[in-house]
């Protein structure tokens, strides 16, 4: 185990019983997710440019940004805030691709543990064991370091590819 | 199933892969999603206020903060046109002059993400290497059918479809040329003909060619896109027929080897004297000739010798080879069969005594008989 495992963890565990306490509030966090896909026009230097559009036209091998913007709507800052983005069905996480600001970055394979790249094995069905490879990742967690402050907002992005 | 393997993964700590869920992802890869597949992601928070843990909020595509609420941010996956067109044999196929319904084979795999049809256009190609060799000869008359029995070999009569109907995602079919070899084909040329496959609409025998969704993108539809190389829904492959043919060339030398006077020391061409023709056949094309018959005009002032060979027993000596044979030539027609007679004015030798000049190592073939000097 390590250091992000024990972290994250904990704040698992702990959200279960304040779930059942709060169920009634209004939640201090809004939580949007986009889904977007490169496309490349022509500007009018005439030069190619890489733009940002939602995305519709999705085939196999494309590659898909999701966007995950979380937002303190309270007056309180929020402590531990952690996002967790299950790689949708169908896709994998492309290697790399996790971006964010301030937040500690980890994977997991199952949902339950989470770690750095290289914490991350797979036992092969004769016995070896091997790092995970980035497209056999099934979420991506982002894990803020510090407290996030009313009226700030965390963005984090990553890619995942069609199969 | 799943919960086994569940168990499985919390045994192993961290090492948590079952290799039966490996293995169907591998084929989900293959194939790739199938087209007007919904495609949900949906991210989770939690957070907690002061020290007390908040109830995890659910992302939507607008922002979501009711607890618990929230709504996926979806697409679907659009049709992907592609495919593949291969060469099967990893060879030429061997042809002669003149023969018919020459069998070429070819793999035509849809690799694209929903159920295809395809268009199916044989052609020959001019120039251009393809095993090393360099087309510079055409086939005839050619016509492209699909394997509809699948069975991987064409079989005139059953395998009639022109066109693939309907081809499901990731799977192949077998398709052939048939061409015909023209007889004015020569030995050592090659013949490159190309099978060309483009996306059509599914069901429609290849009728209705596939089109790419054009202009801005429909959301919430299946576009269709060309994913194939050149994104125009075509691929090629190029097979060959390598022509091989006969090449004969025929040599006749005589030698006097008795006459009345000197008998078989230093014979002369006199009156009474015996001369023996040989006639030479080599082949040196890359088939055997079949069929061959020798007609050869006997000379004016000659009688032909009969029982010139065996100790008077045989008229005609043929030489295969190492093999010698011999046959008898009777006048008037081949009574006997053996392939060798003699009108009045010609001597014949053809089948079974003489009928195929291989190519080597049995590539020269000689006949040889006597005649008399009036």
């Amino acid at each position: 185990m390590n250091a992000y495992a024990k972290t994250l963890s904990v704040i698992v565990l702990a959200a279960l019983p304040a779930g059942l306490a709060l169920a009634q509030d209004a939640g201090c966090i809004e939580l949007k997710t986009t889904a977007q896909t490169e496309r490349t026009v022509i500007g009018a230097d005439g030069k190619p440019h890489t733009q940002l559009a939602p995305a519709t036209t999705v085939v196999p091998g494309t590659e898909v940004i999701w966007t995950i913007t979380a937002t303190n709507v309270c007056d309180k800052p929020a402590g531990n805030v952690a996002i967790d983005s299950p790689v949708p069905e169908h896709m994998s996480y492309v290697a790399d691709s996790a971006a964010a600001a301030a937040v500690t970055v980890s994977y997991s394979i199952d949902g339950k543990r989470y770690g750095s790249p290289a914490a991350i094995v797979v036992r092969e069905a004769d016995g070896t064991t091997r790092s995970a490879r980035a497209d056999e990742y099934r979420h991506v967690r982002y894990a803020m370091r510090a407290p996030l402050a009313p009226g700030e907002s965390l963005s984090a992005s990553h890619r995942t590819r069609v199969q | 199933m799943f919960e086994s393997r569940m168990k499985m993964m919390r045994r192993a700590g961290l090492a948590v892969f079952a290799a039966g869920a490996f293995g169907s992802w591998q084929t989900a890869l293959a194939v790739g999603t199938a087209a007007n597949t919904t495609i949900n992601g949906q991210a989770t928070v939690s957070y907690s206020v002061g020290t007390v843990a908040q109830t995890p909020i659910e992302s939507s595509p607008t922002g979501n903060s009711t607890p618990g609420g929230g709504a996926p941010t979806s697409f679907v996956v659009d049709h992907r046109v592609d495919l593949t067109v291969s060469e099967v044999s990893g060879g030429n196929t061997p042809a002669t002059p003149g023969q018919l319904n020459l069998v070429t084979g070819f793999l035509v795999t849809n690799t694209g993400n929903a159920a295809q049809g395809f268009q199916l256009t044989p052609a020959n190609l001019t120039g251009g290497a393809l095993f090393g060799n360099t087309d510079n000869s055409d086939a005839a008359n050619l016509r492209v059918f699909v394997d509809s029995n699948a069975n991987g070999v064409y079989d005139a009569g059953v395998d009639t479809a022109t066109a693939i109907d309907t081809l499901a995602a990731d799977a192949g079919v077998a398709v052939f040329i048939v061409a015909d070899i023209p007889g004015t084909a020569i030995d050592g040329s090659f013949a490159n003909v190309q099978l060309g496959a483009r996306a059509a609409v599914a069901g429609t025998n290849g009728a209705t060619l596939a089109t790419e969704t054009a202009g801005a993108d429909t959301p919430g539809a299946v576009d269709v896109v060309f994913g194939d190389a050149g994104n125009d829904a075509t691929e090629v492959a190029a097979d060959q027929y390598a022509i091989a043919s006969a090449a004969l060339s025929v040599r006749k030398t005589s030698v006097v080897v008795e006459d009345p006077v000197n008998g078989t020391t230093d014979p002369k061409a006199i009156p009474g004297a015996y001369v023996e023709y040989e006639v030479q056949i080599s082949n040196t094309g890359t088939a055997s000739a079949t069929g061959i018959q020798i007609t050869d005009p006997l000379p004016a002032n000659t009688a032909f010798r009969t029982g010139a060979f065996e100790g008077g027993t045989s008229d005609v000596q043929v030489t295969v080879g190492a093999t010698v044979s011999y046959c008898d030539a009777e006048a008037g027609s081949d009574t006997n069969g053996d392939g060798c007679y003699r009108t009045a004015t010609d001597l014949v030798v053809g089948t079974p005594a003489l009928s195929t000049v291989d190519i080597a190592p049995n590539n020269v073939v000689s006949v040889r008989f006597q005649i008399t000097i009036n």
